[in-house]
Order: C-alpha cells, then structure tokens, then sequence
C-alpha cells in the first residue's frame, strides 16, 4: 500500500503534442481517486505514466515514497485492469492470475489464487480459457489476476466499460466493496461521470492535459471550480445562460434572478453565466416571482421524474469554449446565431408529466443558482 | 447478403477450371509412376499393370538413401535457425522503439526484392574463399540468411497484430522482455510460427539452384531436388523413373502440410480482447 504523488508531470508526444500539462496530484494511502475527462483529455495517459507505459517528459512520479519517473513498469509494484482485459488468451484463469506471482513457492501461489477467486466468486472457472467466459466473467478475472498480486497499487483503466449497462451497475458496487475490503491505493480512469461520482473518494476532473477540478464527488457537484466542471458533473447537466445583470439581478427573460454583491463586484462587464442544475426548477406557484415561460420541446419519462427540454427565447447560451468537449450536450442553442435562444432541460416531479408544446411556467430555486466568469468561466461566488 | 444463382454458378464453375488445372497433371505424374520402369509414355495413359516397382529402383537408382538425409539435415537446420531469428528480429522491430527501428525493417525487405539468382554467383566465390563449398554450411548459411528477409517481416506482422494491451499488461505484471516473448507472444503466435516454419521447410526442401551450384560436386552432400536432375540426364528415357522419384521428394511437403494445415487456418486469439 502506498500513496501515489505526481509532481508536475508532463507528457509531450514525438509529434509535438503535449498531452499532460504540468499535473501535480496526490492520491493518499488506501485512497480511491477517480480520474475523469471527456475522451483526449489525458486521463488514460496519465494513468499509463503512473503504470510506467509510458515515459513522462518532465516531472516526477513518486509511488510509495520512491521515485519511479525512470523506472520500468516491472518495477513500480502497481496492477493494471485494461478495459479490454487483456488476459492471457493461451493460459486458463489459474494460470491468468498466477502469472505475476509465478516465482513463488508453489503452496503460496495455490493459496492466493484460490483465496482472491473465492472473493470474487469465480472458484469454478479456474480452469477455463478466456474465450470460454462471458464478459462479466473476464471483467473478474482480469480483476484477480490483479488484487492476486497485492501491489501498492492498482491502476484502472476504463474497466466497466465494455459491460452492458445492467451489468456495469452491478459491477460498480462489487468494485465500491471490494475497495472496502482490501483498501489498496487505487486510481481509476472513467469517462463516465455517473461512475466519478459513485466511486471516487476523490474526483480529479480533467481537461486538455490538465486537472479542472480536484475534490470530493460532493465538492465538483456542489462548489465546481468553472462552468466545465459544472457542466461536465451532473446528470442532465447543469444548465449554463449567459444573462445580462441589471442593478442587482441577472435577467433570464422574464425572470429576474438576484446576484449576490460579492459577484457583481468581480464582473468587468453587467454579463454573468447563470449555471441552474435541472433539479433548480420546479412547477411555478402563483406568488413566485421568478418564474420563467417555457415552451416544452420534448419530455423523456424517467419513471420517477421526467426531464423537460425547453427553449428559452431571447437568452444566448454560454461561450461553448468554457465548456467545450462536452458542448454536444448542451443542445441546438449552442449554434443559434439567428434568433438566440437557449435549450435547458428541468428536472420535474412524475406527477403531472407535460407534453411537447405545453407552455409551463416554471419557477427557479434562488438557493441552487451558480454564477461563473462569462470570459474565463471561473465559478463566482 | 444472398448471391444469385447465376454468380454462384461462376464461382463454382471458375474454381473447378482452377483445380483441374492443379490436379490433373499430379494424377499424371501419379499414374506415370505406376508404369513399369523404363517403359515408355507420352501424356496420360493407363499402365497396363500397376507396379510399385518404379518407385523401389527410383530410390536406389536415384541416391535418395543418401540424398534425402542432406535434404534433412539442410532443411531442419535452415527451419531452426531462420525460425528463431525471424522471432527474435520480428520481435524487436514490431514491439521496440529504436532508432533506426523503421529504416531497418525495409533494409530486411530489400531480401525479398533482390533475386536470389543475382547473387549465387558471388556468393559461390565467396563460399569457396572461406572453404565451405562442398558443405551442408553453403546450404544452410545461404538459406538460412534469405529467409530470414521473409520470416522477419512475416513475424513483424503477427507480432503486430497480437493486441498492445496485452504485452502491456505482461510488462505490468513484472514480465521481462524475454519473458513477454517465449511466455505470452510465442505461445500465441503458434498458428503464425507453425505457418512459418512449413513455408521455410518448403523453400528450402525444394531448393535446386544453390544445391546445384554449392554441393554438386560432392556426392554426400547432395540433397534431393539436386537427384532428381540427375536422374533425368543419366536416365533420359525413363519417365515413369522420374515421375516416382518426384512424388517421393514432394512427399514430405505433402505430409507435413497435411498434418498441419488446420493449425494454419485456427486462430488462438478468441478471447484475449473482448469478444
């Protein structure tokens, strides 16, 4: 078990690109730290600097107190789960997860292989070939062939990803106990937000080579450090509106939102990105002030709540640049020159379900409101 | 997707032309083997007795006691040193980065570009000035070093093919880069290597210029495709001869191929990856 510390790592790639910009990072002892990005953000590569697959080009790599930047990754004592698994298609499971230990006594490596195939219950599929098993299977046994060795620490890379999603539920619990139960030192790469957040004791958000964002799921939910991470974490995501500031409140068409004195007196112009989580709305009661007409364009059933997408007219969406990679989500606004309007989505109570070209007025919580830079997208608060 | 009936028609109709023309003229050679020696055939006639007496005075009258064991020794050592070098380069230029790395793998093809008849000559000076014509080492070395051009770059290309992740994950696992090679790459790559190793088998079995030109003067160590030729100037007239004595020297080539041609064809990569 050992903590992992990247000091300023750098990778540039033969062709010039740079692809981790100075990351600094620690991840403590027995930590679980999530690494996720939209793809091509370097998260993959940082994880496979830490694997020593990869040399950094600048920088430090410490693992355990020692310095492994030049080692091989022979060497660094850390196991890796690929997303493709990568078994040994020639050797069976026992074989699999004894290859890394083989120099061992005999006895010792019957006994481990036994013992971390008891965990994860795949006893009986010791003596099968890789081919024979099914995905879910393989995701386990690529697992053991790692906790077997008990390194200082393990490296994931995307492991849930090729699982059917019912499957991949299934698998992110067993991975939340098998964490509890043998507590190594942990980094774990995911595109998947829905997965950051589950998993991760810590979640390190990246963009462009560099960390967004690094804190607690809650943290990167609750207190994003821009309009990226706002966007990014959160499931619809966050709507993010650029919004004139009149005196003391931002106009997002017909409703008026208050902005704190703090934020308005770090904005260079009256403009600020209003971030409202889908969760901000709700159904408008008649002494709302705040309340917003919105034309339903379409209303995906949840079963317990329904996400509405609506368009507000007269509104512009933020710069797509603030939350770029992710800016396919943010719906046909985004490109609108013509007419500005922004599409936002609103998370409401099932139980009266709206349909596509009702009009609904919906009211805003003033408590859920972020304000972020609507040049650098730094949160403002 | 269907095909019509007319296209399947073509197909088989082109694929039956093209195996008459492979087959015919082995039952030829079959059916010319089984005359009596010495008798005298044009094209394809019945004999009117089969005998298996040609083939009997084919292998004493042609050497091939003699001639078959050169054959051997040449071709088992070409296979052995050619195969594991081939592994050895093919390894190192499809998994290593390393200067020149690139520039060098072209290098090993300009052996498959040059014909071989372009250089038996100078290399039969050469081979005489170190002492070695008239040795099963003018036929090995020879051979050895040209099908290094071809198994290298036929090695490059599976080692290529085999998914990054799983040398990857070897290296992870603490495995050298020898250890990644003979525990995880070669194991796999037993329907390429086997592939490779009859190909060369089957270069060098037959191989006739260099035999002729290195070792013809010697009689041990004249190999059996050299045995044939001499059996059709010595014994001019006797075609059935010759006809037995083609059939035993194709024999092993024949075997071997039926033995393992289904290795060819089964892959072992089902389920390294997802599948």
């Amino acid at each position: 078990m050992a903590e992992i510390v990247l000091d300023r790592v750098a990778k540039v790639f033969d062709e010039g690109a740079r692809v981790l910009d100075d990351v600094s990072l620690s991840v403590a002892d027995g930590e679980l730290l999530v690494l996720v990005g939209p793809s091509g953000c370097g998260k993959s590569t940082l994880l496979r600097v830490i694997a020593g697959l990869e040399g950094a080009s600048g920088g430090r790599v410490t693992i355990g107190g020692r310095d492994m930047t030049r080692e091989p990754p022979a060497r660094r004592d850390v196991a890796m789960v690929f997303q493709d698994y990568a078994l040994y298609p020639h050797m069976t499971v026992r074989r699999n997860m004894a290859f890394a230990i083989r120099r061992q006594r005999a006895e010792e490596v019957e006994r481990r292989v036994a013992a971390v195939a008891g965990m994860l219950e795949i006893s009986d599929l010791l003596d099968r070939r890789p081919r024979a098993l099914s995905g879910g299977q393989r995701q386990r046994v690529a697992m053991g062939r790692a906790i077997v060795r008990e390194p200082q620490a393990f490296l994931m890379d995307e492991p849930l990803s090729n699982l059917d999603a019912k499957l991949r539920v299934t698998m992110r619990a067993e991975l939340i106990k098998l964490h509890r139960a043998v507590s190594t030192t942990t980094v774990y790469v995911t595109h998947d937000q829905v997965e950051a957040m589950t998993l991760g004791d810590r979640v390190a958000l990246m963009r462009d080579g560099r960390i967004e964002q690094c804190g607690s799921p809650r943290d990167l939910f609750e207190r994003p450090a821009n309009a990226f991470v706002a966007a990014f974490i959160g499931l619809p995501p966050m709507n993010l509106v650029e919004a004139p500031v009149e005196g003391e409140r931002a106009r997002l068409g017909a409703a008026a939102i208050a902005v704190p004195p703090q934020v308005r007196a770090r904005l260079a112009e009256p403009r600020v990105v209003v971030g409202l989580r889908p969760s901000a709305f709700r159904h408008a009661a008649p002494a709302d002030d705040a309340a917003l007409a919105a034309d339903v364009d379409l209303v995906e059933d949840m079963g317990t709540d329904v996400h509405v997408f609506f368009a507000v007219p007269g509104l512009r969406p933020a710069l797509p640049g603030l939350v770029r990679a992710v800016d396919e989500l943010s719906g046909p606004g985004a490109d609108a020159a013509v007419e500005p309007s922004v599409e936002c989505v609103a998370r409401l109570g099932a139980g009266r379900p709206p349909r596509a070209g009702d009009r609904l007025t919906l009211a805003i919580d003033p408590g859920d409101v972020h304000f972020f830079d609507p040049s650098t997208g730094a949160a403002l608060r | 997707m269907s095909t019509s009936r007319a296209e399947r028609l073509t197909t088989h109709a082109v694929l039956i032309v093209f195996s008459a023309l492979v087959i015919v003229p082995m039952l030829v050679i079959v059916v010319t083997a089984l005359h009596p020696p010495g008798a005298l055939t044009s094209g394809f006639s019945l004999p009117s007795s089969f005998s298996l007496e040609t083939f009997r005075q084919a292998w004493v009258t042609g050497h091939f006691s003699t001639y078959m064991r050169s054959s051997v020794i040449v071709t088992v050592a070409v296979v052995a040193i050619a195969t594991l070098l081939s592994t050895l380069a093919g390894y190192a230029l499809a998994t290593m980065r390393f200067r020149g790395a690139e520039l060098l793998s072209y290098v090993f093809l300009i052996g498959l570009m040059v014909p071989f008849e372009a250089m038996v000559i100078p290399l039969y000076y050469d081979l005489r000035e170190q002492g070695l014509t008239e040795t099963y080492w003018a036929l090995i070395l020879p051979q050895a070093g040209l099908s290094l051009s071809f198994g290298t770059f036929w090695m490059r290309a599976f080692f290529r093919a085999v998914p990054r992740q799983l040398i990857e994950a070897a290296r992870v696992d603490g495995a050298s880069s020898w250890t990644v090679l003979w525990r995880i790459l070669v194991p796999l790559g037993w329907p390429a290597l086997s592939t490779l190793m009859v190909l060369l088998f089957m270069f060098s079995w037959n191989e006739f210029l260099l035999a002729l030109v290195m070792v013809d003067a010697s009689e041990a160590h004249r190999t059996a495709p050299l045995g044939l030729a001499n059996f059709q100037s010595r014994f001019g007239a006797d075609v059935p001869g010759a006809a037995a004595a083609s059939l035993m020297v194709a024999l092993p080539v024949f075997v071997l191929y039926l033995f393992l041609h289904r290795r060819f064809i089964r892959g072992m990569l089902g389920g390294a990856i997802k599948g």
